[in-house]
């Protein structure tokens, strides 16, 4: 009897183990997908429920400013923010696809991973009904809007958010204190040539103390910010104009000791915006978000924000877009959310004002006293009208799979370029050998994409 | 005596049941966990599949563009070099530490190896923090350290790359040498005292005793330290991870860049080629086997080593 | 440069002058080259603590802070508004002793039965767990991730406890350990008593076990609540993490607050680094216990 009993015992404890794997299992296979058709989109406060949405900084911020505007709206929603880091993120958002499960309701994507997203039959297609993203279009800046179309043009699967105009972020006090001009047109005119940007570089520069910009190479990579990596036979190209000459001044720079020879994204640099040994910093007008909210709070009115440094035409550094996953349970608030925030005047600068997200849908731009407006943060200067301006002259440009990687490059090529003490040219041979390397496995799942949509012919 | 058989053999038949209940987790566990896994990796890296979308049968494609990236070479050799370097401080410094603690040449030998073997027991993540902060260009204690000398700042974790592995070296042998330092020591106390000082009053000296008589008593065991770190090196991952800043690509010129993360890196963090990262996964695989062969051949010796010594 | 490794080769021959001179000499220069390895190895920890206390432009400055700081209350305060510290503790307990107990349970049972019981097959299920030892779990690392995703079980803790929780090694280990140290006389006197299987292996077998449930205990538990790896791929929900992966979001976009890291630093090694010291010997022993006992 003990005997058996003991059997038994035994059995259960195995079965145990065996059920919880296999209820687990059950547990955790159904999908997504909720009877969005029956939303109805003209009654606000019926749209009900709560949505998750996720995404890196300063996003979060960008959305609790709009929030007050957006529950005006729609009463009945509730908002629960997931934010973590920009790679951490696009990681989650990426297994949680795969899993079909775990996805927030509604993900921020930034616009380098636009072209790995805008295929994947995990997130919902905005053009179907009772979306209707079609009738968005022409509301939104164009080149963003090209972006988000599928390979056969028969899904739009991302909504855009913002462009980010490349503008030079500098320490106006700073430049005071050097004996610099502080006005923006002049900080442009002054730097507008390499000669210039080393003469201010080696004006503000205090060996081991203080320096113009964290890395040199990203002056380099700002030439690339516009993307278009690729052309649309998907050829690798990297000769732009003035390369060299940019090279040249990124090579003097680092002999020079003038850059603080430390990724833009560092603990040491991020550490170094605060506290004023780093004088300026090359990026997309988002940046200024950064500044305010996490980086350098207590700097208000000590920076100032002027057109790019080396006569660097208007380029637009990433830029995000929202999308909703397949899986989501409550499409109709995420769709909710996502049409205000990103589809309404007032969502778009509510966030605009809040972390220099410079939006992507045009009509916001008719609220003109918010574009002249001065900001105290930025020394008083009227950085809103400058990214404006630059927005205008923004072209459109190829977006592949391989951005992300080649992107990644740039920094890690030219830096191994600059230790080797290879030229200007042999630099630019090393980014595109580099490139081409780290790029080779993307670069055939784009074409296999391409071709299961039918539109490559090569 | 009949009736006592085949009491017996219904008794061992119920026993056996309680038997096969008791290891039969370990193997259903290993079937769904590890050998369904293992089998699937194979036929999974003969497509090319996002994870998400239809799954296209590429033969060994995936295997010739493994071969065919340079990155995976940098990685391997990153990886084997990594590996290598930072064995030889930890073989060596773990030897020479037990030598000395088991000599009873120092007092309060506890707190010596209490505090080689902390770093053990510390979580490599935070590890890996403090020495990004320790190898810090501008602000590193380290660079600090060498400009007391008159040396200008290196730039350890950015630079050409080259100097990130010097980092992660550093960083592995601080981990590592304390654990090898108290299984050499474990062994070290096997050995009778007789032999030392049988060795003392022929006039050896510690060097000879280390050489002619520590050392070659103690091979099997250096052996499998060996083979462990070997094994090991392969997931290499976390600590040059953090110390270029999460970066995947290994930090500048894929200096860092291991075989772990280049595969990792493919699939699922960052990349969608899953079909590709199975692949790299058995070609790691399949160099750890050798490897193994390698472990056989020397337990085999070890065993020999063993009954040699009566240990 | 050359002045330090100038300075480093004439402190080594002094060194080795003094301890051929005299014993005592001999002692002496052992005593600096410990002491010099021991300092090594504790300036990384040192420095921990102190950057704990400090601000991070303090910590950002030339030449850095060396002694502690007065900022340990605003550290423990960003920390606390960064990360859910308690929470993360709380999963890295989850998940190190739901993993930890189910080890020592399976191993045991199973060591047990291989080295007590004689069962057709024995020997041959025996060399596929050694078999399995010798098989690299990286081989599978993508279907497995690929299944756990298919599970439901990313972002879940049973992702981290189940799969490993018998593994082959402590099966290998628990046997060894059974083989040496449980009497079968002492299994038969209890079955003549009357006590069931079950009732043998709880009351009489584990308490046996207790050197073993401990060595092996801590070598699991340190592995666990230290993994990295494992974790990043599976946890990726904030209020899921283990103290490993919350670290790692300190570090990120929003800027490091690099006091306030090097505190949460602290408090997520501080409760293993004080259990070690306070019983070294016993963490020692049971952390190398795979290879020095075989």
């Amino acid at each position: 009897m003990k005997k058996r009993n003991m059997i038994k015992k035994g059995l259960a404890c195995v079965m145990a183990a065996t059920m919880t794997i296999g209820l687990a299992a059950c547990g955790g296979s159904n999908g997504g997908g909720d009877d969005v058709s029956e939303a109805d989109f003209s009654d606000p406060e019926s749209i009900k429920g709560t949505i998750t949405v996720g995404g890196w900084p300063s996003g979060d911020d960008g959305f609790e400013a709009a929030m007050e505007g957006f529950h005006k709206v729609y009463p009945n929603i509730e908002v629960e923010m997931q934010f973590t880091d920009t790679t951490a993120h696009h990681q989650a958002l990426q297994t949680a696809l795969s899993a079909g499960d775990g996805a927030p309701d509604v993900a921020m994507v930034e616009g380098a991973h636009v072209a790995e997203y805008r295929e994947s039959s995990a997130l919902t297609n905005l053009l179907e009904e009772p979306y209707n993203a079609g009738e968005l279009e022409k509301d939104f800046v164009k080149f963003k809007w090209d972006q988000c179309k599928s390979a056969d043009g028969s899904a739009v699967r991302l909504i855009p958010w913002d462009v980010g105009p490349c503008t030079y972020f500098y320490r106006t006090d700073i430049f005071e204190e050097c004996g610099l001009p502080t006005d923006p047109d002049e900080v442009a005119e002054l730097m507008s040539t390499w000669d210039g940007v080393l003469e201010v570089a080696r004006k503000v520069n205090i060996p081991g103390k203080r320096w113009l910009l964290p890395d040199a190479s990203y002056l380099y990579f700002e030439l690339f910010c516009n993307r278009d990596y690729y052309d649309e036979d998907l050829n690798l190209q990297i000769e732009r104009d003035g390369d060299l000459d940019c090279l040249n001044a990124v090579i003097k720079m680092r002999e020079e000791g003038l850059d603080m020879n430390v990724d833009m994204w560092s603990t040491e640099a991020t550490a170094a915006y605060g506290d004023g040994s780093l004088v300026s910093v090359c990026t997309g007008g988002w940046f200024g978000g950064f500044l305010k909210t996490d980086y350098a709070p207590d700097a208000s009115g000590k920076w100032g924000v002027a057109k790019m440094p080396g006569g660097v035409k208007a380029s637009n550094w990433g830029g995000s877009f929202l999308v909703i996953p397949e899986q989501s349970k409550n499409k109709a608030a995420a769709w909710a959310f996502v049409k205000y925030m990103l589809a309404t005047k007032e969502g778009q600068n509510d966030i605009f004002q809040a972390v220099d997200y410079f939006p992507a849908y045009t009509p916001a731009y008719e609220d003109t006293e918010i574009y002249d407006a001065t900001d105290d943060y930025f020394s008083g200067q009227q950085p809103k009208k400058l990214w404006a301006e630059l927005a205008k002259e923004l072209k459109p440009v190829n977006t592949t799979m391989m951005d992300t990687t080649a992107e990644g490059c740039i920094y890690s090529s030219v830096n191994a370029g600059l230790e080797q003490g290879l030229d200007a040219e042999g630099i630019r041979d090393l980014v595109k050998s580099d490139i081409e390397k780290a790029t080779a496995e993307v670069k055939e799942q784009q074409i296999q994409t391409l071709k299961d949509a039918g539109v490559w012919d090569k | 005596m009949n009736t006592t058989k085949k009491k017996g053999f219904v008794y061992t038949l119920k026993k056996n049941k309680v038997a096969y209940a008791y290891v039969a987790p370990f193997y259903i566990l290993f079937a769904i966990f590890g050998l369904f896994p293992i089998v699937a990796g194979f036929g999974l890296s003969f497509f090319r599949w996002d994870g998400i979308g239809p799954m296209h049968f590429n033969g060994v494609t995936n295997y010739i563009n493994l071969f065919k990236d340079s990155l995976f070479w940098k990685a391997l050799s990153n990886t084997l070099l990594i590996g290598i370097l930072a064995h030889i401080p930890i073989l060596l410094g773990g030897l020479a530490l037990a030598y000395i603690l088991n000599s009873k040449l120092v007092e309060g030998e506890n707190i010596f190896k209490t505090i080689y073997f902390m770093p053990m027991v510390t979580s490599s993540v935070a590890i890996s923090i403090i020495f990004q902060n320790l190898f810090g260009n501008n602000y590193g204690i380290i660079n600090w350290f060498l400009s007391l000398f008159g040396q200008k700042a290196i730039n350890w974790l950015g630079g050409d790359g080259s100097l990130i592995k010097v980092a992660v070296i550093v960083m592995f042998a601080w981990k590592w040498v304390g654990w090898n330092m108290v299984i050499y020591l474990a062994g070290m106390q096997g050995i009778s005292g007789d032999i030392y000082e049988a060795a003392k009053i022929d006039g050896a000296s510690d060097t000879r005793v280390m050489f002619s008589i520590v050392i070659p008593l103690l091979k099997p065991i250096i052996v499998f330290t060996i083979v462990q770190s070997s094994i090991g090196m392969f997931n290499l991952f976390t600590e040059p991870f953090i110390l270029t800043n999460s970066s995947w690509t290994g930090g500048v010129n894929n200096g860092g860049l291991t075989l772990m993360m280049y595969l990792l890196n493919k699939a699922p963090q960052g990349g969608n080629s899953y079909g590709y990262a199975s692949a790299c996964a058995y070609v790691i695989t399949i160099m750890i086997v050798i490897i193994s062969v390698f472990v056989n051949k020397f337990s085999e010796e070890k065993d020999e080593g063993r009954r040699k010594y009566g240990k | 440069m050359k002045t330090l490794l100038i300075g480093i080769l004439i402190i080594a021959v002094v060194l080795a002058v003094i301890s051929k001179i005299h014993p005592i000499g001999k002692k002496v220069s052992l005593y600096i080259v410990l002491g010099f390895i021991a300092l090594i190895m504790l300036i990384p920890f040192y420095m921990m603590f102190v950057m704990a206390t400090h601000t991070t432009s303090e910590i950002y400055s030339f030449p850095p802070a060396m002694w502690f700081g007065t900022n340990i209350v605003t550290n423990l305060k960003n920390m606390i508004q960064a990360v859910n510290f308690p929470l993360s503790f709380l999963n890295s307990c989850i998940v190190t002793f739901g993993n930890v107990i189910l080890v020592l349970f399976f191993c045991s049972i199973g060591g047990y039965a291989f080295a007590v019981y004689q069962f057709p097959g024995r020997k041959v299920l025996f060399a596929v767990l050694l078999g399995t030892m010798m098989v690299p779990w990286t081989a599978g690392i993508i279907p497995w991730f690929i299944m756990m995703s298919k599970l439901g079980w990313l972002n879940s803790f049973q992702a981290l406890i189940i799969p490993s929780c018998a593994n082959a090694f402590g099966i290998f280990w628990m046997r060894q350990y059974c083989q040496n140290n449980v009497p079968v006389s002492l299994v038969e006197a209890a079955r003549i008593d009357g006590c069931s299987e079950w009732t043998i292996f709880f009351r009489v077998i584990a308490p046996i076990l207790k050197p073993a449930y401990a060595s092996l205990g801590i070598m699991q538990f340190v592995n666990v609540w230290n993994d990295f790896m494992q974790p990043l791929m599976i946890l990726r929900r904030p209020e899921k993490m283990t103290l490993p992966l919350m670290l790692k979001t300190m570090v990120g976009d929003r800027g490091t607050d690099y006091g306030a890291l090097m505190f949460a630093s602290t408090c997520a090694v501080l409760p293993l680094l004080i259990a070690f010291l306070s019983a070294s010997k016993f963490f020692m022993s049971g952390l190398t216990s795979g290879a020095v006992k075989e």
